[in-house]
């Protein structure tokens, strides 16, 4: 009640869609961010200036400012300028990014074109962090406006908007040129171009810009360009910060490296970005300058039309009504705004993590996927089948609504405790047993506990655990009398080690695999092996080497796939997908096994649910061979490998 | 739970406030715990506060009542007895709402807003804590007239060490150049001699004369002064103060001296000359040119003072003696110390009681310091050696708090129709001279312009007082001084004619109507009326007034006029407005932070006033203030360590991206950037919020009056009231303006609904455009008097932004006119009622 507080991480994501490539479930995760933005409204930086801005021109009627150009109401090709002197007056930098807007309506009266100029706020930054309700207006205002005209953008936020959420005729600048005047005069510069990622990656618009520039200009390309162009660091004005500031300079250095001496972009907010590094008091030469230029402004001084070097201001405000705005004050209803494709890309998420490797930021979306679970759960909005495995945890204990079996394996003053879980209880006994025999054959001291289901998958999907069954877990484990808690599935696993039911515990928590590594075996097999990482050991807990000490010393012959470790692809398993997402599910597992299928004969891999569902994906054309690493050992080991 | 606490104050709110509306209406949120008080800093007022806050377990406490200027500081102590004294705010429905709205119903609906505010800003309310800081226990006292000695003696009695710095030669002010005082006609050098003495003497008390203040940083407990002396070219120490080397013949006809004196230094006595011309061949032998030339033998050697240098070698060589010193230095210019009446040399004492009584000399006038010729005059006379070459002396003192003393100058009024430029027109400060036994004219009255004892004197009341052209206030003392001038003038030359015109005579105070009444009995005329001219007749002047009491226009002849000019602040005490973050009254005057119940301090902690740099009064009302300042400071510097609380900015080091703008805009070097990551140092911030509005990140916030805190302030007014004019007023001058306005009970319209800010450079662009998003109806901000920020220029950077917010409304079709920036002082209740009518009309 008191505090007014933002969820970590949502004013973090720049929705620059690196991370879409790598997606198993190919998420446009965006989404998910701009729905959890409009529930939980991020300040913007520069003290939310621009939001606010933004806020306003949706109650406003902002007035004509492009400051000496030819325009026809009335011209059937309109031109849509964006907002630059907004940011010229407001960030007090003595800046013209209107420049832009001004360049290209020069650029058309030099092709014989007046256009008609359509004023107004695009709205993308209220779209993308969280002012829902004041885009809805701004959406009604800018589709009167859009409606029947064929128009030219050249900012790239304005470009995304306009045709993808008004559907408006629109044609980029760049492309508009291409059609219009196919021979620009080249000028002696050398340029390169930084591919705004409303245009790059979520258009595909990657080559009208470069046409342009490799005609008038001598262009080279950056290390990262197209789709995987690194991000500007910034959108919608949220959370400039220190990390930020570094994604700005590396990419400033990456341009300043192609020996450019102007770095041509094609999005305002872009440019600004970019550009604020030379714009900070403590600015001492390091980065060199660089020229950051919008390709508008190129083209006109291509063209001879825009002089980028004029310390004239592009744009002129004149008083222009008196108009009161009625204020805004909708209440905030979760469901306004909630659509299919939000709760669709909120439950297909395997939460595998990849996205964190590509992300700019680091940032652990899959947490802030299981946040938004739990917030739709709460609204009403889940898989009915997560609910149903629910209340048969909450009455059977495990995930099946099975009796629990007995359970073997107990000793007296153990040095672990087994927890098994419920795929290795109730499904693949035969694999748990081998696991169980495997480690008595290693001389490992264990009792097996009378174990509940940990609960790790219901915060996964939306749902509160049960705090008695982790209770109850922790007075089983500890009644065997062991220090040490071994876990063989990684969910468990994983669960033990992060779950606040779990902080009680107060004992070491291991995997199987982590046992394994420390025994020295010897090679078992002469076929060609990889291993696949599961994500709750691999990118959740970052044990990736004790497997490949096992396998090398088991497969002379082990390889690694093309995606590995850090990278490796998703089983599809995970996040409750399978059960939710069957069909999804099994495609991204069959994506995996092909993969491994081309890279060698046996895959390999240490966790229930991805051994099931690659086994579930297979084809049968596909003749690999598919197991537990613990239960390849188990079945593979000749007696005399036992030791330490 | 929020606990809400509403004040009726008598009837002062609930009389023009519906209170059992409002307690129904605030009773509707669940959150809200409603309690309602007749007085709430009444004793049960308070234990009511405290109980609750301990009965429910209140979070937050909103106390709905006067302006926090007036009893904030009683609130806080008294909820800070049960949780973090930061945690509640105030909702200002008396000065701010009760007084200032006509219509009861819209009063009550705008104390429903105003406190809708305060109860949504308090939610984002987080817990302050305190810092310690060192206390330096010297202290500093600026002016060394009569306040401030006396100031430097309590305060030095205490045990502290003090530094008192004086601008002039001596100590003792203008109170030095008085004759007599009123009402007991005491002479005033009789009294003030032994408080110059003991300042002087006493071991606690270093005096630093001829100094000026250049520089004041750092903060209370804490600050360094960087003085700057002007040298004496007289050795401090040496010099006995015998006068040997200023001694002189001229004797002065009229009290004015109508241009500067070369005069002879020596005299050669006919008598006893013999005509040898051995001082003329010694001259010639020792200067080139010589100063005394040998027309023929025996004659007596003729002298040429602009070429006399001063060795001497004459007067020493003569053998008949007949050469005689008359004066060790040959320069006579008008005396400063007597306002241009009678004269000095080059080297000098400003007066023959001067303390420290150590000879100067006048760098400007001393023809070997000016370079006019290498005199030799006193250097060789002085048989301390005393005069010498010195080089301005640069200190930085650390102290640990200042006493400001710098006292009062007569209004100029050349120019005027009181024809100043005449020498018979004198001012009151000028008579005091001319009566004084220490004076040009050793007490004897002499008018200016020939020297003849005046038939007929007027003493002309308010000259520049009470005039809207000049000084709107009255200067307090002039009745009193020119009924006490006149009775001494008609006491000593009973056949003078004495009249007094006066608007009004105000005579309150001990003795003092007793005084003006034997003023009467003694014959001196009191005629009522404005003098409205001053005529000149050669050297008689023409009086023009009119007796409002018979309502008959006069003429009156004089001889002499004398004007009881206005008081205003010293050059000293504007320098120091300047130099200081101090706030000017506007009057000119330093400002108290509160005139009654604070008269003493000034807005920033740790420096204080004493005597007339505050404003016109009479010499035991300064004595009164020292006192109090000496108390005061004793309190103030009594533990080793101050507690600060750190309502202060800081810094997220996860976000900052070191781009230099919050240091940049700060006034007082409170970012420390040299780190590893950027650092607010506490006791250096002075919580004024500029940064915040520079920082690209938000890395940098306050801690209190943040973003959030003043969003959700505006959020609360607007959610009650969208026909709003939020006014951002800064808590120096624009939040105590719209207070007396509500004192006066000057009504504007409730529609203007204040939030206070601690600057009004605290206000950012995004401030001012989000109330327009949530539907007001316009923004002002009151700031202070350009020039006169308390946070040095937050006012002027403010006006930039709000001018480019102002673009960005016209650009937007809502016109730049419904945001403004006012400037009004504190002082200008009426000022602010304006503005916000201006405002209002305008939106």
């Amino acid at each position: 009640m008191l505090a007014c507080e933002v969820t970590e991480g949502v004013a973090d994501c720049t929705s620059c869609k690196l991370c879409f490539s790598t997606c198993p479930s190919e998420l446009k995760l965006e989404e998910i961010i701009r729905y959890r933005r409009y529930l939980h409204e991020p300040k913007g930086s520069h003290r939310d200036l621009f939001r606010l801005a933004g806020k306003l021109a949706a109650q406003t009627e902002i007035s004509g400012w492009i400051k000496d150009v030819k325009t026809n109401p009335n011209s059937e090709i309109a031109y849509f300028p964006g907002c630059g002197p907004v940011f010229d007056v407001l960030l007090m930098r003595d800046t013209n990014y209107s420049g832009a807007a001004q360049a290209a309506v020069k650029v058309m009266n030099k092709l014989g074109i007046e256009p008609a100029v359509i004023y107004g706020c695009c709205g993308h930054d209220l779209y993308y962090s969280g002012g829902l309700d004041e885009f809805e207006t701004i959406k009604e205002k800018m589709q009167k406006k859009l409606e029947g005209k064929k128009i030219v953008v050249g900012c790239a936020e304005c470009y995304q908007m306009l045709k993808n959420v008004y559907g408006a005729d629109v044609q980029h600048f760049s492309e508009f040129l291409q059609e219009k005047c196919p021979d620009l005069p080249s000028l002696d510069a050398e340029t390169t171009f930084h591919d705004p990622c409303r245009l790059g990656r979520y258009n595909q618009l990657y080559d009208p810009p470069r046409s342009i520039l490799e005609k008038a200009s001598h262009f080279s390309e950056m290390e990262h360009a197209k789709e995987e162009a690194q991000c500007c660091g910034i959108s919608s004005w949220l959370n400039c910060n220190k990390e930020s500031r570094e994604l700005r300079e590396e990419r400033i250095r990456e341009a300043l490296r192609t020996g450019a001496d102007i770095l041509v972009t094609s999005c305002t907010k872009c440019g600004i970005h970019l550009d604020c590094i030379y714009h900070e008091k403590t600015y001492d030469g390091d980065p060199p300058t660089l020229q950051i230029m919008d390709l508008q402004e190129f083209a006109g001084y291509a063209l001879g039309v825009y002089d980028p070097e004029s310390t004239e201001k592009s744009f002129v405000i004149e008083k222009a009504g008196s108009m009161r705005p009625p204020g805004f004050d909708v209440p905030l209803d979760p469901e306004r705004h909630f659509t299919d494709e939000i709760f669709e890309n909120t439950f297909q998420c395997t939460l595998c993590k990849t996205c964190t490797e590509r992300c700019p930021y680091d940032m652990e979306m899959y947490r802030i996927v299981k946040e938004s679970r739990k917030d739709l759960v709460g609204l009403g909005h889940f898989i009915e089948g997560h609910q149903v495995m629910r209340d048969t945890v909450l009455q059977s204990g495990n995930i099946y609504g099975e009796e629990r079996p007995e359970i073997g394996y107990k000793k007296k003053n153990p040095e672990y405790a087994v927890f098994v879980g419920c795929v290795g209880t109730y499904r693949e006994q035969e694999t748990a047993e081998k696991i169980m025999k495997l480690l008595e054959k290693l001389g490992v001291s264990f009792s097996r506990v009378d174990e509940v289901c940990c609960g790790g998958v219901f915060p996964d999907v939306g749902f509160d655990a049960s705090t008695e069954h982790a209770q109850q877990n922790i007075e089983a484990i500890k009644k065997t009398g062991a220090k040490k808690l071994l876990c063989t599935c990684p969910k468990c696993y994983r669960t033990f080690k992060d779950d606040p039911r779990y902080r009680d515990l107060g004992m070491d928590v291991f995997h199987v695999i982590e046992i394994l590594s420390k025994v020295d075996f010897s090679p078992m097999t002469d076929k060609k092996i990889t291993y696949h990482d599961p994500c709750d050991l691999g990118r959740h807990s970052g044990i990736y080497e004790d497997p490949r000490k096992i396998l090398k010393s088991i497969a002379p012959n082990f390889v690694e796939m093309p995606r590995n470790k850090e990278l490796a692809a998703c089983c599809g398993a995970g996040g409750g997908v399978r059960g939710a997402y069957g069909v999804k599910s099994v495609q991204i597992a069959r994506n995996r096994v092909t993969e491994a299928d081309e890279t060698a004969d046996i895959l390999l891999t240490e966790c229930f649910s991805c051994l099931h569902n690659f086994k579930n994906a297979k084809k049968r054309k596909q003749d690999l061979e598919i197991y537990s690493l613990s239960e390849f050992i188990y079945d593979n080991m000749v007696d005399d490998h036992e030791s330490s | 739970m929020i606990g809400v606490f509403l004040c009726d104050c008598g009837t002062n709110i609930a009389g023009n406030t519906d209170m059992e509306y409002l307690k129904e209406e605030l009773s509707k949120e669940d959150d809200l715990i409603v309690h309602e008080s007749i007085f709430l800093c009444s004793q049960l007022g308070q234990d009511l506060i405290k109980e609750t806050i301990e009965k429910e377990k209140l979070d937050r406490v909103v106390i709905c009542s006067c302006s926090p200027k007036h009893h904030g500081d009683i609130f806080k102590e008294c909820i800070g007895e049960k949780m973090n004294p930061y945690l509640w705010e105030m909702a200002n429905i008396r000065e701010q709402c009760s007084w200032a709205t006509e219509n009861k119903n819209e009063a009550t609906q705008k104390a429903l807003a105003l406190i809708k505010g305060a109860i949504e800003a308090s939610r984002t309310l987080q817990e302050i804590g305190q810092a310690k800081v060192p206390v330096i226990k010297d202290v500093m006292v600026i002016g060394g007239g009569i306040a401030g000695m006396h100031a430097a003696i309590e305060i030095a009695d205490k045990g502290f060490h003090v530094y008192l710095v004086e601008q002039n030669p001596n100590i003792g002010g203008n109170m030095c150049k008085l004759d007599r005082t009123f009402p007991t006609d005491d002479c005033s050098m009789c009294t003030i001699s032994p408080i110059l003495n003991e300042t002087a003497m006493h071991k606690n008390i270093d005096v630093l004369t001829m100094t000026d203040v250049e520089d004041v940083s750092g903060h209370p407990g804490e600050y360094t002064v960087t003085t700057r002396s002007r040298p004496r070219y007289v050795d401090f120490t040496a010099c006995t103060g015998c006068g040997d080397c200023a001694q002189t013949d001229l004797v002065m006809e009229t009290p004015t001296l109508s241009e500067p004196l070369w005069l002879d230094r020596i005299k050669i006595h006919e008598d006893l000359c013999n005509g040898c011309g051995a001082c003329a061949k010694l001259c010639a032998k020792q200067n080139d040119p010589p100063a005394l030339t040998q027309k023929e033998k025996g004659a007596i050697s003729d002298y040429d003072t602009r070429k006399c240098v001063g060795c001497w070698v004459c007067v020493e060589k003569c053998p008949k003696k007949a050469v005689e010193i008359i004066n060790v230095c040959p320069i006579v210019v008008p005396s400063e110390f007597n306002l241009g009446l009678g004269f000095r040399k080059a080297i000098y004492v400003p007066d023959s009681q001067a303390v420290p009584l150590k000879y100067l000399r006048d760098p400007e006038t001393c023809l070997q310091l000016n370079g006019t010729m290498e005199c030799q005059g006193c250097t060789t006379i002085c048989k301390a050696k005393a005069p010498c070459q010195e080089a301005e002396e640069v200190r930085q003192l650390r102290v640990g708090a200042i006493v400001v003393a710098t006292g009062y100058e007569q209004y100029d009024l050349s120019g005027t129709e009181y024809n100043l430029e005449h020498p018979n027109v004198i001012t009151g400060l000028e008579l005091e001279r001319l009566i004084s036994p220490s004076g040009p004219t050793l007490g004897e009255l002499k008018r200016p312009s020939d020297g003849k004892i005046p038939q007929r004197v007027v003493f002309v009341q308010c000259a520049g007082s009470r005039d809207r052209r000049y000084a709107e206030y009255c200067s307090k003392i002039c009745c009193m001084y020119a009924t006490k001038n006149a009775r001494l003038v008609k006491a000593d030359h009973p056949e003078i004619d004495v009249t007094i015109c006066y608007i009004d005579l105000r005579a309150a105070g001990r003795g003092y109507e007793e005084y003006y009444d034997q003023a009467r009995e003694m014959g001196i005329k009191y005629i009522r009326g404005n003098v409205s001219e001053i005529l000149a007749d050669g050297d008689e002047l023409l009086v023009r007034t009119e007796n409002t009491l018979l309502n008959e226009p006069l003429l009156l002849e004089a001889d002499l006029v004398v004007l009881s000019t206005a008081l205003v602040p010293s050059r000293g005490t504007k320098h120091l407005i300047e130099t200081i973050p101090l706030v000017p009254g506007k009057d000119g005057f330093i400002a108290p932070v509160h005139v009654k119940i604070a008269p003493v301090d000034t807005a920033t902690t740790g420096i204080f006033i004493a005597g007339t740099a505050e404003a016109p009064k009479p010499i035991q009302e300064c004595i009164t203030d020292a006192g109090a300042v000496a108390s005061r400071i004793a309190t103030f510097l009594k533990d080793d360590q101050l507690t600060v609380d750190l309502v202060t900015s800081h810094i997220n080091p996860d976000i900052c991206i070191k781009c230099g703008e919050c240091n940049e805009i700060c006034n007082y070097d409170a970012i420390d950037t040299e780190g590893e990551n950027y650092e607010v140092v506490d006791v250096a911030c002075h919580a004024c919020g500029m940064c915040t509005t520079v920082c690209p990140t938000n890395a940098i916030e306050l801690r209190y009056y943040s973003d959030i805190q003043l969003e959700k302030a505006v959020d609360g007014i607007l959610e009650k009231d969208k026909d709003s004019v939020i006014a951002y007023c800064c808590s120096q001058c624009g939040y105590n303006a719209a207070d007396l306005a509500g004192t006066a009970k000057m009504r504007y319209s409730p529609e203007v609904k204040i939030v206070r800010v601690p600057c009004s450079g605290r206000v950012t662009i995004p401030q001012m455009l989000y109330p327009f998003t949530r539907g007001a109806k316009g923004v002002m901000i009151g700031a202070c008097l350009e020039g006169q920020c308390h946070y040095i220029d937050g006012n002027i950077k403010e006006k930039d932004k709000v001018a480019l917010a102002k673009q960005v409304l016209d650009l937007m079709g809502i016109g730049g006119e419904k945001l403004e920036l006012f400037n009004i002082s504190s002082a200008e209740g009426a000022k602010f009622v304006e503005s916000a009518e201006r405002m209002v009309s305008r939106c």
